[in-house]
């Protein structure tokens, strides 16, 4: 079979001939890969700034259809449409035992599938069943492909909770996932939401969502509060990662106002915080990482949400074969589209 | 009646002779002052580094005797032994409507009793009979005095929860506000707490608290940080506003983790943080802003610790007549002494 691997000592991506993987364990599942996304961690693992396996088939965003199953596998069966969460943990830990797998030192992020263990990229994948979730029947297997980022979005979502509608919000870089904020935003009945985002070409994308939504530049936000101090924010959802943007943020923050940073920084930068300035609005800044428990919750979100929000041209998701792939991530990095995903036959 | 005037233009406080306040409004009580506060904002305040009002009696931790009520007040009577919450919101505005009074402009913190309106460092104070709060019979008259810093404390006690006993925490700063969050974790069962304080003087009055919590140095810590890097903390409360402190105190902080902000920091200093660390850990800030619908809630947590925790010479409080406020800003800065209360019975 094609597959996409990566070597972590020469930082090479290479399209390769692997087996199919032949004997199973009895509670793994072979999946044929139908689609798979690249996310911005791929990316950052291309160029040698993430951590992952010696030689690793990359992918961790993908669905498909099952192959075969193990001997002690029931839940899905061969010809089932699915989508696989890459995430899990060893379950013994105190952190798996306290609900938190996602902070596993065992599993967690050292045993993702696309990471640690060979993912998506290829034609066939196995994974185990506790990480394979059947889809609903209205979900196609072009949709389910963002079944991982919408996961942790509504990770993301579960944390930042009450957010009472009428509440005002910013959303700060318009790539898939702000987009996609934008979207679980808007099905939820929020309608003042203002997002931010300096590339022309992405600003465009978001007007494609036709979610009403006011589109700005970073500096038209700071050119508002300087005219207005008075105006500001009731939260603030990072999807930048920029260290300027997220310092100048606290400061568009209203009373009792709340920053949530999802987009990963690079590890390098630090921003300055004002504990007075916290105190004083009494701001709360949260963290997002990755998806305990929320891939069913996510399917959900899929359902609801379908083509009106999810149609990758609406998305500006752009499909690629695996053996474009050089293509499909020098795509990416220009910002002329927001997504890139395999269509893998 | 004797008062204590702070003028803010000339930063100078001074004992005076003044009339007792002559005629009440329709819904405000004269209280016969019995014991009033000096609070770590009102050493801010007489520095110039709070603002308030240009001439004003300050003292916003008030416990005392109804003396007289307005026409229209029901809740108390003359006799009464009544606490002073300070803060109020205009009830009107949408911050006050959404139940977040404490963000209020009109009211909130611009209708501060003893910060824009005057207070209790005198013998008589009138407040609006709303914010009298009638002390239980059997609760001593000094404890109460403490229902303000209390009811602060449990603002943020609401904010750190849910909390599970066995979670490891670590207090920054062993002032009144650190003693007092001290007590609140030992009465609700925890026992792996740290606390840290560079002052010889505030260490030795945490020991009598005599919560076998441990009390270490800042520089200790920074040992034990380089020393065992598995040492790790769930809940950080800060109660220094020293931004080193924070930055260190950050890194310390367990997966999942979260940095809770109670002390006063000076406006201008900020600290530096890597928001990858934030997403890594996925760690939240948050932060404490007075005592909204906290007071009643007070008042209960100082019935349950009594004098087991707040006995007075525990906690390393100290009484002062109102004539020898420089002694007692003296020893509060010292850092001799936890607390000054003045006493006027
Ligand atoms: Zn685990
Ligand atoms: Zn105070
Ligand atoms: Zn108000």
């Amino acid at each position: 079979m094609d597959a996409l691997q990566f070597d972590l000592k020469s930082k090479q991506l290479s399209l390769i001939q692997l087996p199919v993987p032949s004997k199973l364990a009895e509670n793994d599942v072979l999946i044929k890969v139908a689609y798979a996304g690249i996310c911005g961690t791929d990316l950052h693992i291309a160029e040698g700034a993430f951590p992952c396996g010696e030689k690793v088939v990359l992918g961790h965003e993908f669905s498909g259809v099952v192959e075969a199953v193990g001997s002690k596998v029931n839940h899905v069966k061969p010809g089932d449409k699915v989508s696989v969460d890459p995430n899990s943990g060893c379950g013994t830990c105190n952190y798996c035992t306290d609900s938190n797998y996602h902070y596993c030192e065992v599993g967690g992020l050292n045993n993702t599938i696309g990471i640690y263990r060979n993912g998506g990229w290829a034609n066939y994948c196995v994974v185990p069943n506790n990480q394979v979730f059947k889809l609903p029947e209205k979900i196609s297997l072009e949709q389910a492909a963002l079944t991982e980022p919408l996961s942790c979005i509504s990770h993301g979502w579960d944390k930042i909770q009450p957010i009472p509608i009428g509440k005002d919000i910013l959303i700060m870089g318009a790539g898939i996932i702000g987009n996609l904020w934008a979207c679980v935003l808007h099905l939820q009945g929020h309608r003042k939401v203002i997002v931010s985002e300096p590339q022309e070409a992405r600003r465009k994308l978001v007007a494609n969502l036709n979610t009403g939504y006011e589109i700005m530049k970073p500096t038209d936000l700071q050119a508002r509060k300087a005219a207005n101090p008075k105006w500001g924010v009731d939260l603030i959802i990072d999807c930048s990662g920029f260290g300027p943007a997220i310092e100048q943020a606290l400061d568009l923050l209203n009373p009792g106002g709340q920053l949530c940073i999802f987009g990963v920084a690079s590890p390098e930068t630090k921003i300055s915080v004002s504990p007075y300035l916290l105190f004083k609005k009494e701001l709360t800044i949260n963290a997002i990482n990755v998806n305990p428990f929320s891939f069913n919750k996510s399917l959900g979100f899929i359902d609801a949400m379908g083509d009106r929000y999810l149609a990758y041209e609406k998305l500006g998701i752009k499909v690629f074969g695996l053996n474009q792939y050089e293509a499909a991530l020098a795509a990416l990095k220009t910002g002329t589209i927001a997504k890139a995903i395999f269509k893998i036959d | 009646m004797e008062v204590l005037e702070f003028d803010s233009k000339k930063k100078e406080l001074c004992l005076l002779e003044v009339p007792v306040p002559p005629k009440l409004s329709d819904h405000d009580v004269l209280v016969k002052v019995a014991y009033a506060g000096i609070c770590g904002s009102d050493l801010k305040m007489l520095s110039g580094d709070i603002p308030v009002a240009d001439k004003i009696i300050l003292g916003h931790e008030i416990c005392g005797t109804v003396a007289e009520t307005g026409k229209e007040v029901d809740s108390v009577i003359p006799g009464d032994r009544v606490a002073i919450d300070p803060n109020s919101g205009c009830g009107v505005c949408p911050e006050c409507a959404d139940g977040n009074y404490h963000y209020c402009e009109c009211g909130g913190g611009n209708n501060y009793v003893g910060v824009f309106r005057n207070g209790g460092w005198a013998e008589y104070c009138v407040v609006p009979a709303r914010q009298a709060f009638l002390i239980p019979k059997n609760m001593a008259f000094e404890l109460a005095a403490l229902t303000e810093p209390l009811s602060c404390i449990s603002h943020g006690w609401d904010k750190i929860q849910p909390l599970q006993i066995g979670k490891r925490i670590l207090i920054l700063g062993a002032g009144i506000a650190g003693n007092l969050y001290a007590c609140l974790f030992h009465l609700n069962g925890h026992r792996k707490v740290t606390v840290c304080e560079p002052q010889e003087g505030r260490r030795k009055i945490f020991d009598d608290i005599d919560t076998g919590f441990e009390i270490i140095t800042p520089n200790q810590l920074k040992e034990r940080k380089a020393k065992c890097p598995n040492w790790k903390v769930d809940v950080v409360v800060d109660c220094s506003g020293n931004v080193n402190a924070l930055e260190d105190a950050v890194e310390l902080l367990n997966n999942g983790g979260l940095l809770s902000i109670y002390g006063l920091a000076p406006p201008q200093a900020k600290f530096r943080v890597s928001p990858f660390l934030l997403f890594e850990k996925e760690l939240t800030i948050n932060s404490v802003l007075l005592n909204p619908f906290c007071f009643r809630k007070s008042m209960k947590y100082i019935a349950a610790l009594n004098f087991r925790y707040l006995g007075f010479e525990k906690l390393g409080v100290q009484v002062f007549k109102l004539k020898d406020f420089e002694e007692a800003i003296r020893a509060l800065k010292s850092g001799c002494i936890s607390k000054a209360i003045f006493k006027m019975i």
